[in-house]
């Protein structure tokens, strides 16, 4: 269901130019977390470890916004901003991440348009746990084609 | 206590169907099963430990994750190391890595919405969370005083993983 909805909204947004990231993240706009730990994936079991989705010490899980990106500008992206290899992605709707009474801010970089961060996450590490299972578990893991 | 005694000319795995009917060769065919079980999870509980430690290892440095992670301090990896032995071997051995605040998290994936997870770092306290199929969640948190919490074990029991 999440990878059809992704398609269809690509299908509608990605038309040829290049385009532009709107501000607000809106409920149905696929997001895509990039995977460069081995222990965050399971390639035999095609599932995502809760930890990947774990935020930093600022509280903040970083992302990126795909709407209207190919399946290629996707993966490029995931290779120019770090020197590791992407192993993974993990891809999920915005929908998702606002029924977890989290938020998704858009935080733009100079060469990263597309970069957002997951923030609103709880004090209690085990209630971010358990905000990190459930992302987990209604992402989509992605490999690359020639893993 | 009880014994198996195997020919060192037997070649054991040639055989995957007991043929025969009598009980006395279903006591053995299950004797036999749980013999390699036990072989089986104490190889998996050794790839557990060589695991945490290759995780630690990579914990080492601040930054390990390029987002600004914690490294795992000694006393974590010591902590950790008592959770894993302390662990009984009754359970499945979990996947293994790095929180970004330093804390080794363990992990057990039975399947697509089947998962749980317990993370622990120096102060001893563990913080767990699983997902047990379709709206069945439980998290909290219980300290570590070199026993697993029954809450623990519970949950992974709950997975439902196959001997």
């Amino acid at each position: 269901m999440m990878r059809f909805l992704t398609r269809l909204l690509r299908a509608f947004a990605g038309s040829g130019s290049k385009p532009k990231v709107p501000a607000a993240v809106g409920e149905n706009e696929p997001l895509t977390r990039y995977l460069f730990l081995k222990d965050h994936v399971h390639p035999k079991k095609r599932m995502v470890l809760p930890r990947a989705f774990l935020p930093d010490l600022r509280g903040e899980t970083s992302i990126c916004r795909t709407l209207g990106l190919s399946e290629n500008e996707i993966w490029n992206i995931g290779k120019r901003i770090r020197r590791d290899p992407v192993l993974a992605r993990a891809d999920f709707l915005a929908a998702t991440v606002f029924r977890l009474k989290l938020r998704v801010d858009a935080a733009p970089e100079k060469d990263y348009k597309q970069h957002a961060v997951i923030v609103g996450w709880p004090a209690e590490k085990h209630a971010r746990k358990m905000l990190a299972v459930e992302l987990s578990q209604a992402a989509t893991l992605q490999l690359p084609v020639n893993a | 206590m009880s014994a198996v005694a195997i020919h060192p000319g037997y070649p054991l795995f040639t055989r995957t169907v007991n043929t025969g009917y009598s009980q006395e060769s279903r006591d053995l065919q299950d004797k036999i099963a749980s013999v390699f079980h036990q072989f089986r999870n104490r190889a998996e509980r050794e790839q557990a430990f060589d695991d945490l430690a290759q995780a630690l290892q990579q914990g080492r440095a601040g930054n390990w994750d390029h987002y600004g992670a914690v490294p795992a301090t000694d006393a974590t990896a010591q902590v950790a190391y008592r959770f894993l032995s302390a662990l009984p071997s009754t359970l499945p051995s979990p996947n293994i890595g790095l929180d970004p605040d330093g804390e080794v998290s363990f992990d057990w994936l039975a399947g697509k919405g089947r998962v749980f997870s317990v993370s622990i770092g120096e102060s001893g306290r563990l913080s767990y969370a699983g997902m047990f199929g379709p709206g069945k969640t439980a998290h909290g948190s219980e300290p570590f005083d070199d026993a697993i919490p029954n809450a623990v074990i519970a949950c992974v029991r709950r997975l439902g993983f196959q001997a």
